[in-house]
């Protein structure tokens, strides 16, 4: 059984956000004002000194913008890395091959 | 002068004679507006919380006090009673002597954390059935106004159990004195010749803080703010891992849980029920004051009603810990707000609709509250056949939920019905 204040608590809501329900389809006008703060959040604190972080984050432009410095010399380094990691993927093969060879040899000569 | 202005008088007065502190001296004046009302003042030692007890009491019961200090020896006939020897030896009656205690309107305990366990058990007695007991005789306490203090990090404390914490309606914490109070205090001192209790006068007499109280006890809440209220308890307490019957406490219970992120997952011992009666007295009683309360006001009581109800997972500072998980709280209002999470429960409680019970589904999966209502009606839809076991929230998220018993209930009670 539903509580008459409960019931009560839920016709307030609706009165103040009012949805429109017509069969399948449900409506509403979205009158949401943010409470967010507009205070920069100190993100470089939670990145570098693992600082915790509210659950909205409001960044500062310079702070962005070195953020998306910083990923694209991360990017540029991970291609850098991946051609390095290729480059030692065949010289391992190669060596592989000749151990191979090797073997062969020893063992059938 | 009517009481409402006594009662505002009586914070003024504290105030002109207790530097800084004044949110805690809001909050102490505002916790005396219900019957039976407790208060515990928590700070380190010389931050002034006795004589803050001291202020309080005096301003509402005159000499009517009694304190019991937990740093001197308490004996049971100081705290409950004492036989009456005179009538033992000569009439072989058994009478007590109810200890002043019991009787004065205004009581008082300094230094909680220092009262011996047997005291702290015949005090959390009577708070809790508003009675004492002595040698096989009872005696009703009647109204009172009870201000104790503690400093729970002093290393000569007893660990008195939670549940006689969760039976003091609010805990405020004082702050020590910043440079500038520091010389308001010492103006303080000296304008009172270092008195400052005895100069506190008796604002109101107990009869008018009776007559307060039961004005304020008839003030009607607003639906909506008794909803925001237990939806904010019920948000410090909710666990789709039933943490309160589980053996295993976060954070360890929260691993690759769904609601890592949530409140749920920084409290390890949930608030108790009385967390809402205490929110619901202040709300009462800041209506009755002010003529208003909000739920700005409401989170802002909430710091002072958790703090000695509450475990956190992470114990860094309390009050700053609270105030993270208050702030996260008001976005999950508005979000519940934004999703129209209360209008949609509304409309399916009228009648089952695919489409809102959709819309409701997604919103359930990003709020416990809410989906613990969902699912109460989801088996109801299921059992008259509107909504297939398949495509509840409960199955579909491979929850378990407490009412999954009520369903084995109904069936137990179905199979055995009385002859």
């Amino acid at each position: 059984m539903v509580s008459e204040r409960f019931l009560k608590f839920l016709k307030e809501q609706a009165r103040r956000s009012p949805i429109r329900v017509d069969g399948a389809k449900i409506s509403w006008e979205d009158g949401r004002e943010r409470r967010f703060s507009s205070k920069p959040s100190d993100m470089l604190g939670s990145l570098y000194l693992g600082e915790k972080l509210k659950e909205t984050v409001v960044m500062e432009r310079g702070v962005a913008a070195m953020l998306k410095h910083r990923l694209s010399e991360l990017e540029k380094e991970n291609i850098r890395q991946r051609g390095t990691i290729r480059i030692l993927k065949f010289i391992i093969a190669g060596l592989a091959v000749i151990i191979i060879l090797l073997l062969w040899r020893l063992f059938t000569v | 002068m009517n009481i409402r202005s006594k009662i505002l008088d009586l914070e003024r007065e504290i105030k002109k004679r207790f530097v800084g502190n004044e949110e805690a001296i809001h909050m102490i004046v505002l916790n005396q507006l219900h019957p039976r009302s407790a208060t515990l003042i928590r700070a380190p030692r010389g931050v002034g919380k006795s004589t803050l007890m001291l202020l309080t009491l005096k301003g509402i019961c005159g000499d009517d006090l009694v304190v019991i200090s937990g740093a001197s020896e308490v004996k049971r006939g100081e705290v409950i009673g004492r036989l009456h020897i005179p009538s033992l030896e000569k009439e072989g009656v058994e009478r007590v002597l109810w200890a002043a205690f019991m009787k004065a309107k205004g009581k008082g305990l300094d230094e909680v954390n220092r009262l011996n366990p047997y005291t702290t058990a015949n005090i959390h007695h009577m708070m809790q059935f508003g009675e004492a007991w002595a040698y096989g005789q009872k005696t009703g306490i009647g109204d009172y106004t009870l201000v104790a203090n503690e400093n729970p990090t002093d290393a000569t404390s007893f660990v008195h159990p939670p549940p006689f914490y969760d039976r003091f309606d609010i805990c405020v914490f004082l702050d020590s004195l910043t440079l500038s109070e520091k010389f308001q205090l010492q103006e303080l001192m000296d304008k009172y010749e270092n008195n400052i209790v005895e100069s506190m006068p008796q604002v109101l007499s107990f009869e008018e803080l009776e007559e307060a109280r039961r004005e304020v006890s008839n003030v009607d809440l607003d639906p909506e703010l008794i909803g925001y209220i237990n939806l904010l308890v019920r948000d410090f307490q909710v666990c789709i891992r039933d943490k309160e019957k589980s053996e295993t406490k976060p954070p360890t219970l929260c691993e690759g849980c769904h609601f890592i992120r949530d409140i749920c997952s920084a409290v390890k011992e949930p608030l108790s029920e009385r967390a809402t009666v205490a929110l619901t007295n202040l709300a009462k009683a800041t209506a009755w004051l002010y003529g208003k309360c909000s739920l700005e006001d409401i989170i802002h009581m909430a710091l002072w009603v958790l703090p000695h109800r509450i475990t956190l997972v992470r114990k860094r500072n309390l009050l700053a810990d609270l105030r993270d998980l208050l702030d996260r709280e008001i976005i999950k209002m508005e979000d519940r707000r934004f999703r129209r999470e209360w209008p949609l429960l509304n409309e399916l409680l009228k009648e089952f609709n695919s489409a809102v019970y959709n819309l409701a589904k997604e919103a359930a999966v990003e709020d416990q509250a809410f989906a613990e209502e969902l699912i109460k009606l989801e088996e109801r839809w299921v059992k008259e056949g509107k909504l297939k076991k398949e495509e509840t929230l409960t199955v579909q998220m491979g929850w378990r939920t407490p009412t999954r018993w009520e369903t084995l209930s109904d069936e137990r009670s179905r199979r055995y019905q009385p002859i």
